[in-house]
């Protein structure tokens, strides 16, 4: 079943609107290529505060709804006909995913991005393109657009 | 259609009621005549005030009752519509918007009154706040409507912007036409500026009239974005330069083209910003006193439809990076063919704002972009043709390269940009920033950077 020459997309998702145009567009690059999507969410570390950690629900309970949240997509990907896998990733956003896709040996990455612009963009910042900056393979950024024709 | 109707009994209400039961009839509904009384407000400070008051209401109650019935009859006369008659005491707007969402409505007609600018100011406006909180569509009819034959088909001028908000109207538009033959004329307002802006058009341009680039772009999208109509009736497109007074120009276009309705988003505006935005429907209605405006809520907007990519533009600077990324570009596109659309950006200073004045000074000359333009083929894969890829070759002159190519895009409507970049070396990033990053900020199309073969220093 699985062929060593398989390709494979890593889709990272936010569960945003963002993310979930961003998982039509890797639908339909997986279907022209062949690819299998490898679909990922990164949990980020709870920043420690010295009076204890700043979230506490990282518990089973936190972990199973992002589970579910991504079986739903997966499920979704697979009902289009790509092969679709799912992990959850703990860490920095960026280095996780950029890791992540090395591991695997991804042909491409695929990300939504928000469209932020002035202050929240400088606050906020984008995944996106500091995965830009570091994937070694190509990224594909799919914009949210919020804008009709 | 079912249609609810409000009356107060005047002359304007008696015109919305009677467009409301033509409109029914000829979609096959109904309406529900809806009259609503003033609540009982006895006056705390005289003794016996809330009997008085109650039997003041009686007495109002039986009036508009009777007032009411002889309006439904009126209406019935007219025939071709099943007409029913309710009546209720309250606040006016929230009273009808409870009614229509009671019995699930498809619209909601109203007359406007013949009220003055200072009383409107000072009493407010019912079908104002109406269309202001309604989740349904609104049509609002003035006095002079009913005097006019409506000849089929209706014509219709519906007014789009570039927000989803307009959406709503699009859809009621389509639900409207499978009932009745409509001729309709879809109308594109746009901001010079902006526009320019964004297809990077430069030299002296029209700043008052439309501009044909403009014009042939946004008309694409408007009749991509309306995709085909089912029912009768024709559809055509216009395009207008606006600056500011949108209202006054949609009620030009619609006096100018004779219609006979206008549709357009409602805006839902709160607090603030209906302070800097005054509510469009008044104005509207003061601007077109003899045309019926129809008022749509925004819908939640559908996920955006996703199409493989067929069409994409690949750039490249001419290093090792940005073949790379043609190379890319092709790849992405092999096994089932497409455009590839291959783009050479010469960085030069534009004029400033660049639509309004020409920079000659370090422009290509016909040599040179000959030059640039044998390169750029020469990128061409030599099975492109075989996996039925085309190739287009484009030089952009002017301009900064991440802006030009953002437009670039904007042009051609391409589906994706591919571009070399990424993994400069932190302190060449802090320094230059990069284009590729740039692009994925400002373009609203996907954009795929293939990874620079330079070390990640």
């Amino acid at each position: 079943m699985e062929n060593e020459n398989t390709q494979t997309i890593l889709l990272a998702t936010d569960f945003s609107t963002g993310s979930d145009a961003a998982l039509d567009q890797a639908i339909q690059v997986a279907k022209s290529t062949g690819a299998r999507v490898a679909l990922v969410h990164v949990i980020e570390p709870a920043i420690e505060f010295p009076m204890g950690a700043a979230y506490s629900d990282m518990d089973g309970g936190y972990y199973a709804s992002v589970d579910l949240a991504l079986s739903a997509r997966a499920s979704k990907i697979e009902q289009a006909g790509p092969r679709c896998t799912t992990k959850i990733l703990e860490g920095p956003v960026t280095s996780e995913i950029t890791r992540h896709a090395r591991e695997l040996g991804a042909s491409m990455i695929i990300l939504g991005t928000h469209g932020r612009t002035g202050l929240s963009h400088v606050l906020l910042g984008s995944v996106a393109e500091k995965v830009i900056r570091h994937a070694a393979c190509p990224v594909l950024t799919v914009p949210y657009a919020r804008k009709a024709a | 259609m079912k249609i609810l109707c409000g009356t107060n009994f005047d002359p304007g209400a008696d015109a919305a009621a009677r467009f409301a039961a033509n409109l029914a009839a000829r979609t096959g509904g109904s309406v529900e005549l809806m009259h609503v009384l003033p609540p009982i407000d006895p006056s705390p400070f005289v003794a016996g005030s809330e009997v008085q008051a109650r039997r003041m209401a009686e007495i109002e109650r039986e009036g508009a009752a009777r007032a009411l019935a002889e309006a439904t009859s009126a209406l019935r006369q007219l025939g071709g519509t099943p007409v029913t008659s309710h009546i209720e005491s309250g606040p006016p707007d929230a009273c009808l918007l409870l009614r229509a969402s009671q019995t699930s409505a498809d619209l909601v007609v109203l007359g406007m009154t013949g009220r003055s600018r200072i009383e409107r100011w000072l009493l407010g406006s019912v079908a104002e706040r109406v269309v202001r909180l309604s989740d349904r569509p609104v049509l609002l009819v003035p006095p002079a409507t009913g005097e006019r034959p409506r000849p089929e088909p209706l014509k219709v001028l519906v007014a789009l912007d570039e927000r989803d908000a307009s959406g709503g109207a699009l859809s009621f538009v389509r639900r409207l036409r499978a009932h009745v033959a409509c001729d309709i004329v879809a109308l594109r307002l746009y901001w010079p500026v902006e526009e320019y802006r964004r297809l990077g058009l430069t030299g002296p341009r029209e700043l008052f009239q439309s501009d044909p680039e403009v014009v042939s772009d946004l008309e694409t999208s408007v009749r991509n974005r309306v995709g085909a109509l089912s029912g009768a009736g024709a559809f055509e497109v216009a395009v207008e330069a606006s600056w500011g007074g949108r209202a006054a120009t949609i009620v030009e276009v619609a006096r100018a083209r004779h219609c006979d309705l206008i549709i357009m988003g409602a805006e839902s505006r709160h607090g603030l910003a209906r302070l800097s935005h005054a509510p469009i429907a008044d104005r509207m209605a003061h601007l077109a006193p003899e045309i019926p405006i129809l008022f749509v809520p925004p819908e939640p907007a559908a996920s955006p439809k996703v199409v493989p990519l067929s069409t994409v533009l690949a750039a490249t600077d001419f290093t090792e990076g940005g073949d790379l990324a043609v190379r890319g570009a092709y790849g992405l596109l092999a096994g089932r063919g497409g455009v590839v659309e291959l783009c050479h950006v010469h960085e030069r200073p534009l004029a400033n704002p660049a639509y309004a004045y020409d920079e000659p000074a370090g422009r290509l000359s016909d040599i040179e972009r000959a030059g640039l333009e044998a390169r750029l083929r020469a990128l061409v894969p030599g099975d492109a043709a075989e996996h039925g890829i085309v190739t287009h070759v484009t030089v952009v002159d002017g301009g900064r390269a991440a802006t030009a190519l953002v437009q670039a895009a904007e042009r051609m409507r391409v589906d994706a940009l591919v571009l070399g970049g990424g993994r400069n070396g932190a302190t060449r990033h802090a320094l230059l920033g990069s284009v590729a990053q740039a692009v994925v900020r400002a373009s609203r199309r996907p954009v795929m950077v293939v990874p620079s073969p330079v070390d990640e220093a």
